[in-house]
């Protein structure tokens, strides 16, 4: 398994990368397979299967809309795939995150965190009655 | 069948995305266990390869810079919040590509109407009748240069639908003790009610759900004329009812239920040679004073 840290992110990525919020907020489709890939790089069947398990099964990630969604993030640098020799089935290839992508990833829990610390205490503060 | 279908659908993607992508696609759609499964793999690929040659086509040509938002395989309205119109030629495609989707479709539904017409069998010349609320068609009837019991069966079968009064079905028995059938061939001999005599049988009632019941459309348990002739499709054919006269015994226009119950015996009665099988001959001479 690949890790890395904060100064992995070369300054060359980070011009690619661009202003991180701009990639926010991620559609769910995004965030769910950088999340499949956030623990270890997958092969695309591999990142449906980790999606499904996510959500427990609710939501279902097509590979017409993974490998879409691969494709972009690729190209956008957030994705990249992962260079393997002596694979037994030559079909299956394998993708982790970048650096970027794993920060981008980790804005996207930050902004998520607060949205939920947000919802919560909206829903516990009760509401003013109206006399 | 489904994986032909699979990968027609991964061919209409995009030159670079199948080449990318292509056997990636066919091997998770390979590892799909269930047909359920691979039929939504199906209506994935379809709207991927949709996506590709609308929203993504025009994007990957402007480098990908388009917003999140509107790029993360979400359906295709996010794309009126595209900053760039897209392409005329990006417009063409997508064109076409409704057009193929929508020519499919058709085609099924095509394909879905000739079956239920076949279902209703060759239009039949002479064996049909109302039974349980189906009006039941024999094909073993059908012959070469009949249209016009072909046009007044099809006229029935539109009365009968259009009044909501039956739904037609077929039955592929074959009018093996159909009236009439050894007599001379054309027009006067097609009305005559086949299988009538078989499904009167009572030894073979238990297997014959049908009866000569099965005429009386409002449940009354008598058969009028009307009811019998919309049965064997003669109403409004001007044609006298032959066999209906020879059951109605007491002559009031309407079977009864013991008339019904007899009808079995008198047309085998009138079976003089006991082939099985009335002839118009035979049914001529029952009327015969």
């Amino acid at each position: 398994m690949t890790t890395y840290s904060e100064s992995d992110i070369t300054e060359s990525e980070l011009v690619m990368a661009g202003n991180v919020d701009e990639y926010l907020p991620l559609s769910p489709a995004t965030l769910h397979i950088l999340l499949a890939l956030a623990g270890e790089e997958r092969h695309g069947y591999g990142i449906m299967q980790e999606v499904a398990q996510q959500s427990d099964g609710r939501y279902k990630l097509g590979p017409g809309t993974l490998y879409d969604n691969l494709q972009r993030l690729m190209t956008q640098g957030l994705v990249q795939e992962s260079a393997r020799d002596g694979e037994e089935e030559s079909r299956r290839r394998y993708y982790r995150l970048t650096p970027v992508g794993r920060r981008v990833l980790s804005v996207e829990l930050d902004r998520l965190e607060q949205v939920v610390l947000r919802g919560r205490l909206r829903l516990q503060t009760p509401k003013p009655r109206r006399s | 069948m489904l994986r032909r279908l699979y990968v027609f659908l991964v061919r209409l993607h995009p030159r670079r995305f199948r080449q990318r992508f292509g056997d990636e696609m066919l091997w998770i759609y390979d590892c799909a266990a269930t047909r359920a499964d691979r039929a939504w793999l199906v209506a994935d690929a379809l709207l991927s390869a949709l996506r590709q040659h609308t929203i993504r086509s025009s994007n990957e040509r402007a480098g990908g810079e388009a917003s999140e938002g509107a790029l993360a395989g979400a359906p295709a309205f996010v794309s009126l919040d595209f900053p760039e119109a897209p392409r005329p030629l990006v417009l063409l495609r997508g064109m076409l590509a409704t057009v193929l989707v929508w020519w499919v479709f058709s085609l099924g539904m095509q394909v879905e109407s000739n079956n239920r017409k076949r279902d209703f069998g060759v239009v039949p010349t002479g064996s049909r009748y109302v039974s349980d609320g189906h009006l039941v068609m024999s094909h073993a009837a059908t012959d070469a240069g009949h249209d016009e019991p072909a046009r007044l069966a099809w006229r029935e079968i539109r009365k009968l639908w259009s009044s909501a009064r039956a739904r037609v079905v077929s039955t592929a028995r074959p009018a093996t003790t159909r009236l009439g059938s050894d007599a001379k061939r054309g027009p006067d001999t097609w009305y005559l009610p086949g299988l009538i005599l078989h499904q009167l049988d009572p030894d073979r009632a238990g297997r014959t759900p049908h009866s000569l019941s099965g005429l009386d459309g409002n449940r009354d348990g008598r058969i009028s004329v009307r009811e019998w002739g919309l049965g064997f499709g003669m109403v409004g054919t001007g044609r006298t009812p032959d066999v209906f006269h020879v059951l109605d015994a007491d002559g009031d226009g309407e079977l009864s239920r013991d008339e019904i119950a007899d009808a079995f015996r008198v047309l085998k009665s009138l079976d003089r040679n006991g082939d099985g099988k009335l002839t118009l001959d035979e049914l001529q001479a029952a009327r015969a004073p």
